[in-house]
């Protein structure tokens, strides 16, 4: 393996570090412990010839050598210690630790009177420092204590090598370490280096083999690992942006080519222009919308073919861009067409940057000649328009105060005819009718007028909703019987037994049956007025045709018949009354619902008016004026319940019909939604009894031959059951078995073929057994307040009244309402108000509130009350009877027989 | 409960102890195990009372091992070989008297450490039969700084001057004669024959000393000089060389070589003398342990080929084991024929063949002898500091070595009697004529 080169460098290093500290230390360590020892030995040996001197004066006069002997042995254990030995005043040794014998030049020493210390070699032996003593001053003799310094050599020599020893362990520690330490830097290093030296040669491509190579590095946590990890990022980093420069370099390319050739071939005219009007550049759009080929307007002033006029404005606008204060709003000028003509271009502009590659302004232009034309003659029509709408939102805004007064004047002369005859008072009756008659005159031609004004001003709406045709036919003769018998007419009905439903505004179409039939029933004496009503299948559509008996038309007179404010003749304005504007409406209204009007008439043969609307009048009008059209079928009907029929009410008592036959449930569907009941049906015994638990039914109209669980079954696991025992259930079937079935519990028993008038006589019972409960008459005007009052209590029902909202919630806090009558317009707490407090409760949920409001109620608000409120009636629009009838109505429907639980 | 249970049973343990003493210290070797029983009594007293019940306790620091191991084990022997039988008679006073060994390798820190321990720890009665001047030298401060302890010793296989000298004679009472008197006894009889220039061979402390000084002292009586002096370091084994001193010694052209030594060193002396072709008269004094030197000798002049015993001189301080007319004699064979003691087995290294019959064990023998008289003769009352005094009655007393053996205030040693031997085909006889030396 390759050393790495810092390693080599960082190893010579080492090495020669090594080799200082080693001579360096070793020197200095030799002396140190050579000096050291030295003195120690000198020290050690003059303490122990002292110590021997001091203690063996007494022996050395006694003579005892032994004793002596065995004082100096002790010493020669001690280390460094070669000899001692003891001389006596006579210059004789006495005792000594010489093995084999003493040496010459000990004998030598002791002759004279010896050194302190001495330096003296023994053959044979080495050096010796002999340290002396004197015992008694030297009168009883000499210690000689010896040294050997071939001791002490031998000690550096050991302790030098020791350390020699000691630092080649560490050098050996130092090369391996280091050696770790630079393969470990160094190798990746020079990977990083190789990559990064590649990198600029450009030859890598990142992503490529560096990554791979140095993917351990970057995984290290050191700066190695950081170095090569921002290395890696900056390779990454040169890439992407080489990459993204070419990338947007070819952008820019093909951007270029882009917008060029959008500016080439755009049909706005782009124009270079510098601060004072000079054309630099211009597209050739310019030719096509203005006839000046561009090469020739390059270079020229582009005041030069704009409108005097506006030249100065142009001028201005460019120095404004110029210097950055101009806003963005367009500007329009004119320009003028080597054809003479003046075209009204449309203008933006701004400053190019000063390194584009044409720098000044640029403007874009398009021609707005059309446009501007257009806007001159809407700005007309709008003048025009609004002058209308004022007119028309005067006539809406009058409305509520026009018609409150109105129904007062009405309903009081009705009431008072009737107390009046009650009191026998009959010469006030002609006047009073008189009064009334010319009341409703008012409140209709109001009401048209109102109308007429809604259609013209756009605001009529529509709200279409699905109901049952035939149901819309009994409603409507019921309320014109009493206006057909008044000219001793008659009344034929013809219809086919299942109309079906249809879906269209019910209000706008029964205001057009009442307006045809009202004209009918007035043009005609003694004689028979016909409603025709038919399906056509092909197209799906409803067609009402009302024929008379009556006086007929001139062909003349029947041109003018759908233009408002004109009747057929002026004079029979004049003897039938009526405002002419009755048709008009009642043939917008149709044309809204996608229908139409027509009529035929002969004079003096009558006339019939036929009415064509589509079963389903969704589609827009075809004369093109949009209706603003509400869906009023936008509740969604649970979809686990088949939709028996259409003509189902959306609100009503809930009847559950439990037969295996799907034609019952149609028919059954039908009858019983005329009835104002809501029907859901089951196919079998255990759905109906499941849907029965988690419905809940106000009545349940059990089939007894059934495949699977009978009725019988049914009927008596129902009447098991606590929580649905209460549900009155009603047998249907061929089988006459009364006893059996009131036995188990059925309430009532009929048998097929289904009696209608015995079904819903039936089913009335059961409405009817709701106890009496207060009408709660909310409205803030005591008039008509006080009337209602008089002819709801004249009908035996009892009343409790409110003149605001929150007096109202107070009466409904006293005692639950059979039926609310509110009206909407009331200060303190209105009634939208009113019924969002009402209905927060879950338990006044389930009361029934009718609005009766002079306001005209838009589809909005509609909307709002839809799920609120079962009926909102129209003050004026109904006579007393009707809006009676419709309390009754209300109150049928919702009288529902109540269970013992619930009391 | 378990202090009262481990106390019980420690009771229990303690009193086999003393029975198994009790039954078996007549038969064998056993000075094995004896201090625990001694010692336990003791613990209860730090003062110079002796102990009042069991065994009572010699102590004795000596070599059992190295070179001069002869010395220490046949000493013991010797030793053991009377006290068993004492111990067999029922003891003194119904107190078995039993030796505590401890081996020092003939060095004096050992010897100090054993003294300390045997004092400290074994409670001994008294020390018995040290053997080295350099380890007796080093003790005897110690018996001084104990002195109220009155530890005495009794009876150190040594002749050296200290011991016999103020300030430590008081704490020891010698049985033997002195090297001075050994020393002088060699060199009066030396120069006697005419041989006046003597050299000395020696060991390099304070034995060695201890006879060179002796050496000296008795030739300045004549006015002498000693001819030349050559040293050896103590624990020198007979595998090495002594050629050097030899060269040194016959460079002075002695008439004879008094040798002071341990057997080892002068075995090799001699050999490395008589190899040289010297067959200058070679004197040994009792310390060098005379059986052990012969032993050497024979062995080595086997492997040699050669007769290293000749022109021997041995000085010793009993008299002859071979001299069956004395008492002593008899008894001392018998018993060691007997009885043959041997050391406890951790204190040996296993392969020393011991000598039969020797000088020291003889000796050994001799001081047990003494040891045990003045012990009964204490009367029962075994108070250490009354040891000397009771020694120092001794006067006259005939130890069966026909020589009496007498003590006194002033008299810490007991014999004076120096016997000089030669080694005659392998024996060590008496020296009955000098005149075979005369020059």
């Amino acid at each position: 393996m390759r050393l790495p080169k810092l390693f080599q460098t960082m190893l010579i290093g080492i090495i020669v570090l090594f080799a200082m500290i080693a001579v360096s230390s070793s020197v200095l360590y030799a002396l140190t412990v050579r000096q050291q020892l030295s003195e120690e030995y000198v020290r050690n040996s003059r303490a122990i010839a002292g110590s021997i001197a001091d203690s063996s004066v007494e022996i050395l006069l006694n003579r005892d050598a032994s004793t002596l002997q065995s004082m100096i042995d002790q010493f020669t254990e001690i280390r460094g210690i070669s000899y001692v030995f003891v001389v006596d005043g006579d210059g004789d040794v006495v005792a000594h630790t010489f093995v084999p014998g003493i040496p010459p030049e000990i004998r030598e020493l002791v002759r004279d009177e010896p050194a302190p210390m001495a330096t003296l070699q023994i053959a044979g032996h080495g050096e010796f420092t002999d340290v002396s003593f004197p015992v008694l001053a030297g009168e009883a003799g000499y210690v000689h204590v010896g040294t050997d310094r071939g001791v002490i050599a031998a000690q550096i020599r050991s302790a030098i090598i020791a350390q020699a020893l000691l630092l080649a362990v560490l050098f050996a520690i130092g090369v391996v370490a280091s050696y770790w330490l630079v393969s470990r830097i160094a190798g990746p290093l020079s990977h990083v280096s190789r990559y990064a030296m590649e990198l600029a040669a450009g030859g890598v491509a990142a992503g490529e083999a560096g990554p791979s190579e140095l993917g351990t590095i970057t995984r290290r946590k050191d700066e190695v690992g950081q170095l090569a990890n921002a290395f890696q990022h900056m390779a990454a980093e040169v890439q992407a942006r080489e990459r993204g420069l070419k990338e947007a370099e070819e952008r820019l390319r093909r951007s270029e080519a882009h917008y060029r050739s959008l500016i080439e071939n755009s049909s706005d005219v782009v124009t270079i222009v510098g601060p004072d009007g000079t054309i630099h550049y211009v597209s050739p759009a310019v030719e096509r919308t203005l006839g000046h080929p561009a090469e020739r307007r390059e270079g020229r002033g582009i005041t030069e073919l704009l409108h005097p006029e506006d030249a100065p404005a142009m001028l201005n606008w460019l120095a404004a861009i110029d210097r950055g204060t101009a806003d963005r709003a367009p500007r329009e000028f004119r320009v003028r067409r080597p054809d003479g003509e003046w075209r009204w271009l449309e203008a933006t502009g701004s400053r190019l940057p000063d390194d584009a590659v044409i720098p000044g302004i640029v403007i874009n232009s398009r021609d707005v000649t059309e446009r501007k034309q257009a806007e001159e003659m809407r700005t007309a029509k709008e003048a025009a328009e609004a002058a209308n709408q004022a007119k028309s939102s005067f006539l809406a805004n009058m409305s509520h105060e026009l018609r409150t007064p109105l129904n007062a004047i009405i309903g009081y002369s009705e009431m008072l005819q009737e107390e009046a005859e009650d009191a026998g008072q009959e010469d006030l009756v002609p006047d009073l009718q008189k009064i009334n008659s010319a009341g409703k005159h008012l409140l209709g031609l109001i009401n048209s007028v109102l109308d007429f004004s809604k259609i013209e001003s756009g605001k009529m709406e529509l709200y279409f909703e699905t109901f049952d045709v035939s149901t819309l036919i009994d409603d409507v003769v019921a309320v014109i019987e009493p206006l057909v018998d008044k000219n001793a007419n008659t009344l034929e009905v013809v219809r086919p037994p299942a109309l079906g439903a249809m879906r269209a505004d019910l209000t706008k179409v029964r205001q057009t049956l009442f307006n045809l039939l009202s004209n009918a029933s007035k043009f005609t004496e003694h004689g028979t007025i016909t409603l025709e009503v038919k399906r056509e299948r092909s197209e799906d559509r409803i067609v009402f045709a009302v024929s008379d008996s009556g006086i007929g038309m001139t062909p003349e007179q029947m041109s003018r018949l759908f233009q408002e404010f004109s009747q057929a003749d002026v004079s029979t304005t004049r003897k039938y009354g009526g405002t002419g504007l009755g048709l008009a409406i009642s043939k917008r209204f149709c044309e809204m619902m996608g229908g139409d009007i027509g009529v035929e008439s002969e004079p003096g043969r009558g006339s019939t008016f036929t009415v064509r609307l589509p079963a389903d009048a969704e589609a827009p009008s075809p004369d093109g004026i949009a209706p603003i059209v509400t869906d009023g079928a936008a509740e969604p009907r649970p979809p686990e319940q088949q939709p028996v029929a259409d003509q189902q009410p959306a609100t009503g008592p809930l009847l559950l019909v439990i037969d295996d036959d799907p034609t019952v449930h149609d028919l059954l569907g039908r009858l019983l939604g005329r009835e104002g009941f809501r029907v859901e049906s089951a196919m079998d015994g255990p759905r109906g009894i499941r849907m029965a638990r988690e419905r809940r039914p106000e009545g349940i109209l059990l089939d007894v031959m059934m495949p699977g669980t009978d009725g019988w079954a049914v009927l008596s696991e129902l009447k098991s059951d606590p929580a649905v025992a209460d549900i009155p259930v009603i047998m249907l079937t061929f089988v006459e078995d009364r006893e059996l079935g009131y036995a188990l519990g059925a309430a009532e028993y009929l048998t097929k073929p289904i009696d209608r008038d015995r079904l819903a006589a039936v089913l009335r019972k059961f409405r009817e057994r709701a106890a009496p409960a207060p009408i709660l008459l909310v409205e803030d005007d005591a008039a008509t307040r006080d009337m209602l009052r008089r002819a709801l209590e004249r009908e035996g029902w009892a009343v409790v009244e409110a003149e605001n909202g929150r007096v109202a919630l107070e009466r409904v806090a006293e005692a639950i309402p059979a039926l609310i009558l509110l009206d909407l317009m009331m200060p303190e707490m209105d009634g939208f108000q009113f019924l969002d407090a009402l209905r927060a409760d879950e338990r006044r949920r389930s009361i029934p509130v009718a609005v009766i409001t002079a306001k005209d109620v838009t589809v909005g608000e509609r909307e709002r009350l839809a799920d609120q409120v079962e009926r909102i009636l129209q003050k004026g629009a109904y006579a007393r009877e009707e809006l009676l009838a419709e309390i009754r109505r209300l109150l049928a429907e919702h009288a529902r027989p109540r269970s013992p639980a619930q009391v | 409960v378990e202090s009262v249970t481990r106390r019980r049973l420690l009771a229990v343990l303690a009193s086999a102890a003393c029975a198994i003493v009790a039954c078996e210290s007549p038969r064998g070797p056993v000075a094995t195990n004896p201090p625990r029983p001694t010692a336990a009594p003791a613990g209860t007293s730090t003062g110079p009372v002796a102990p009042s019940s069991g065994a009572i306790v010699l102590g004795m620091s000596a070599a059992f091992r190295g070179p001069s191991r002869g010395l220490g084990i046949e000493l013991y022997r010797g030793s053991m070989a009377y006290l068993e039988d004492v111990g067999r008679a029922g003891g003194v006073d119904g107190r078995q008297i039993t030796i505590k060994p401890y081996d020092d390798g003939y060095e004096p820190t050992p010897a100090v450490r054993n003294t300390i321990r045997l004092v400290e720890h074994d409670r001994a009665f008294a020390l018995f039969n040290y053997v080295g001047t350099p380890t007796v030298t080093r003790v005897l401060p110690l018996l001084k700084q104990h002195r109220e302890r009155h530890v005495y010793l009794l009876f150190p296989f040594t002749g050296a001057q200290p011991h016999r000298e103020p300030p430590y004679a008081e704490y020891v009472l010698n049985l033997r004669a002195s090297y001075r008197q050994e020393t002088q006894g060699l060199v009066e009889r030396l120069a006697s024959v005419g041989r006046r220039r003597i050299g000395v061979f020696y060991q390099a402390d304070a034995y060695g000393r201890s006879g060179w000084d002796g050496v000296r002292r008795a030739l300045r009586a004549y006015g002498l000089e000693m001819s030349a002096e050559a040293t050896y370091r103590r624990g020198t084994s007979y595998s090495e060389s002594m050629r050097e001193q030899v060269e040194i010694l016959r460079a002075a052209a002695p008439d004879a070589i008094i040798s002071i030594g341990a057997y080892e060193a002068c075995a090799a002396f001699i050999r490395d003398a008589r190899d040289a072709g010297w067959g200058v008269p070679i004197a040994n004094v009792s310390f060098v342990g005379s059986e052990s030197l012969l032993a050497l000798l024979m062995e080595m002049g086997e492997n040699a080929g050669r007769d290293y015993t000749t022109n021997l001189i041995n000085s010793q301080v009993v008299p002859s084991y071979d001299d069956t007319s004395l008492p002593a004699v008899r008894e001392y064979r018998e018993a060691i024929d007997r009885l043959n003691p041997m050391p406890p087995a951790d204190l040996v290294d296993g392969d020393y063949e011991s000598q039969r019959y020797s000088f020291v064990s003889f000796e050994g023998f001799l001081n047990a002898k003494l040891a045990v008289e003045v012990i009964r003769r204490m009367g029962g009352q075994f108070d250490r500091a009354r040891l000397r005094e009771v020694a120092e009655s001794i006067r006259g007393l005939d130890i069966g070595i026909g020589a009496p053996v007498s003590f006194g205030g002033d008299r810490h040693q007991g014999l004076d009697i120096v016997y000089y031997t030669t080694v005659d085909q392998g024996r060590f006889v008496p020296i009955v004529d000098w005149g075979r030396w005369a020059q």
